[in-house]
């Protein structure tokens, strides 16, 4: 892939967590006013966490050997 | 025998000591989050505090589109394109300060109880009020890099500070994504 396609996949990528994000967020809004499983509410808070973790955090760098960009 | 330590002073060195150092700091600022979030359920159980539901809402959704321009900024500059990175970094600032005015500003104003009304009352404005320091020293934050990055400081190859600044920045919407639901959705509202 050149640089210009990897750019666009990159961006493309930024708008498909932020979808998922984002309809995560409606889901657990949903359950929360629907029904009374915390656990539920809980699991999602950290299934979104780890997603923000994995893909805007870019967590697994920090264990990369080299310390490029 | 001498030991080549021709290394230590390249950038990707330093950079990978650096980015260390700042994981570190994210993990020990996360116990003080941790705390008061521990400190909430200790206190209200399952109780939660009256608040707007509306403006929960909304303020998470400004949080979450914050991230994603913070990210778009990040992914710009990696490949060099500056325009789309001052943009970003620009939206990320507007909508951060538009989370603070919505927290500080409305929830605050709005709420029925007071810092000193009880645990409803402490567990809500200490969790807040903690979060929106870091949100505003976030905002802090990307001006700088917003202004480093319009004078050129930064390149494909060399954007540390900018790397930085977006990892603190997804860091402060992370504590939100379990502050939001202790706050607004979990348990009953408390009389």
């Amino acid at each position: 892939m050149d640089k210009p396609q990897a750019k666009a996949a990159e961006l493309r990528r930024g708008v498909v967590i932020l979808v998922i994000l984002a309809a995560m967020t409606i889901v657990e809004y949903i359950l929360a006013t629907t029904t009374s499983l915390t656990f539920l509410l809980v699991l999602i808070a950290l299934v979104k966490a780890a997603i923000v973790l994995q893909y805007f955090m870019h967590l697994p760098r920090a264990f990369a050997q080299d310390g490029g960009h | 025998m001498a030991v080549d330590t021709s290394h230590v002073h390249s950038y990707e060195y330093k950079m990978a000591n650096a980015r260390l150092g700042l994981w570190l700091f994210i993990l020990s600022d996360s116990f003080v989050f941790l705390g008061l979030l521990v400190t909430r359920f200790y206190l209200l159980g399952g109780l939660r505090p009256d608040l707007d539901q509306t403006l929960g809402l909304i303020v998470t959704s400004v949080l979450l589109v914050s991230s994603f321009f913070m990210n778009r900024a990040e992914t710009a500059i990696a490949h060099g394109d500056q325009k789309r990175f001052l943009n970003g970094v620009l939206i990320t600032m507007v909508l951060g300060l538009g989370f603070l005015i919505g927290v500080v500003g409305f929830e605050w104003r709005n709420a029925p109880f007071g810092p000193g009304d009880g645990a409803q009352g402490s567990s809500f404005y200490m969790m807040t009020g903690m979060h929106a320091f870091h949100v505003l020293t976030g905002v802090l934050f990307l001006a700088v890099v917003y202004r480093n990055g319009r004078n050129g400081r930064y390149s494909a190859e060399r954007h540390w500070a900018v790397e930085a600044c977006a990892n603190y920045w997804h860091f402060v919407d992370v504590v939100w994504i379990f502050f939001y639901p202790a706050l607004y959705l979990i348990g009953r509202v408390a009389g």
